[in-house]
């Protein structure tokens, strides 16, 4: 089974395009080539059901939906991105205060969106910012590290399973040659 | 025990408080047009206060008003336009307003707008018609001037759902303001709060540079003992810069 394939992505892309009501089978007609397999629809459709006990779609009536957005608390990036939007200039106690940041998390949010051009540090120890793209800027750099460290986890524990049981049968065989 | 260090805090002041309420308010109207005024002099925390409402809130959009606008209603919705997720915007007045009040249908927002007593009172219309079209809610943030901006046009008084001014921090504000900063550390007495108080004038834009000072001063006398005096020259500290 695939993990990580962004389907969730996908589908709130495809219900957002829709623009009104829709089906499952509307999802999947809309997503196309990306869903053709039996297991790939029923994703699509456990997917659907999952944005609706979080709210986020609509249940009108047995099998037919509507998109009512993101409920719930926004995550933290998203509430800093905000403040910087609205205020232009903050420091990184301003975030803490507004937001509940730790500082550090606040500080190394704000050296990516240096790093990517979005504000400048300041001798005064504020931060402006010089460019507004208004959709929240991707740590792509940091998701992709984490994401990489996630699968050589995974691989070295895979490898450390494999090396135990190996050093186990070698015990099993050992004792076997000294009871002979 | 020391040093004692001062953690950035948003305070629940009492202006704070009946901001919510405010905007509870404003939310048991849903799907109505209604609108909202959080007025009151500089440096009382209303801009901070929307933006930490803001930010908190998804469901709704904050547009800081600039006086380049004041001639083009295009450029004022063209702004509304990008805050509101609209891409691209229209070129034109007409079709800007109505790609606004089909995302506002669509996806209901609350409207933050800050300062908007810079621009003439064509733009309290058009915000007016916003709020009816679009069926939301809309709060104007902004100085003393922002009530008198308002209750010129009869219309859009009658509309105004809720206003709230904002008014000078008062003590029990300041108290609360530096225990919660200093985590319980520096605990005011009366005295002292209220030499506070009187120093700060109701404003909140000096307190957290004198609390600062204050800080220092009991970190280098390693006491949580606060006195008057202490009060006194952290205040003149911060005010020489």
């Amino acid at each position: 089974m695939a993990y990580h394939t962004g389907i969730t992505k996908k589908v709130r892309q495809c219900i957002r395009e829709m623009n009104g009501r829709f089906r499952a089978s509307d999802v999947i007609d809309g997503l196309g080539s990306e869903v053709q397999t039996y297991s790939a629809r029923n994703r699509v459709k456990k997917v659907i059901l999952d944005m609706a006990k979080a709210g986020e779609i609509l249940r009108l009536e047995r099998g037919l939906y509507e998109y009512r957005g993101k409920q719930g608390k926004p995550q933290l990036r998203e509430v800093m991105w905000r403040i910087l939007r609205a205020r232009r200039s903050v420091t990184v106690d301003d975030l803490v205060e507004l937001s509940g940041a730790k500082e550090g998390y606040a500080l190394e949010w704000l050296q990516m969106l240096a790093r990517n051009g979005i504000v400048r540090h300041l001798k005064t120890g504020r931060w402006q910012m010089i460019s507004d793209p208004v959709d929240m800027p991707d740590d792509g750099k940091k998701a992709d590290r984490l994401k990489n460290l996630r699968i050589n986890k995974k691989a070295a524990l895979a490898a450390i399973a494999l090396a135990t049981g190996a050093l186990q049968d070698a015990r099993v065989v050992i004792e076997q040659m000294e009871d002979a | 025990m020391f040093p004692i260090v001062m953690q950035p805090t948003f305070v629940k002041t009492r202006n704070v408080r009946n901001f919510e309420v405010m905007m509870d308010g404003l939310a048991l109207a849903e799907g109505q047009a209604r609108m909202g005024m959080v007025f009151g002099e500089a440096g009382l925390g209303k801009s901070r206060t929307c933006t930490k409402w803001y930010a908190d809130h998804l469901d709704t959009a904050y547009l800081y008003i600039t006086k380049a606008w004041e001639t083009s209603y295009t450029d004022f919705l063209q702004a509304l336009c990008r805050e509101l997720g609209i891409k691209p915007a229209p070129k034109r007045k007409g079709p800007c307003f109505s790609a606004i009040i089909d995302s506002l249908i669509q996806t209901p927002r609350t409207l933050f707008f800050d300062e908007l007593e810079k621009l003439h009172r064509g733009f309290l219309e058009m915000v007016r018609d916003i709020s009816e079209m679009g069926l939301v809610a809309v709060v104007l943030i902004g100085e003393e001037e922002l009530a008198s901006y308002m209750g010129q046009d009869r219309r859009v008084w009658s509309r105004t759902f809720q206003a709230l001014e904002f008014k000078p921090v008062g003590v029990g504000d300041v108290m609360l303001y530096i225990k919660e900063s200093t985590g319980g550390r520096i605990v005011l007495n009366a005295d002292c709060a209220d030499a506070m108080h009187r120093l700060l004038g109701g404003n909140f834009r000096g307190a957290r540079r004198t609390l600062l000072n204050l800080v220092q001063i009991c970190n280098a006398k390693k006491t949580t003992e606060v006195t008057v005096e202490m009060i006194n020259i952290a205040y003149k500290t911060g005010l020489e810069g």
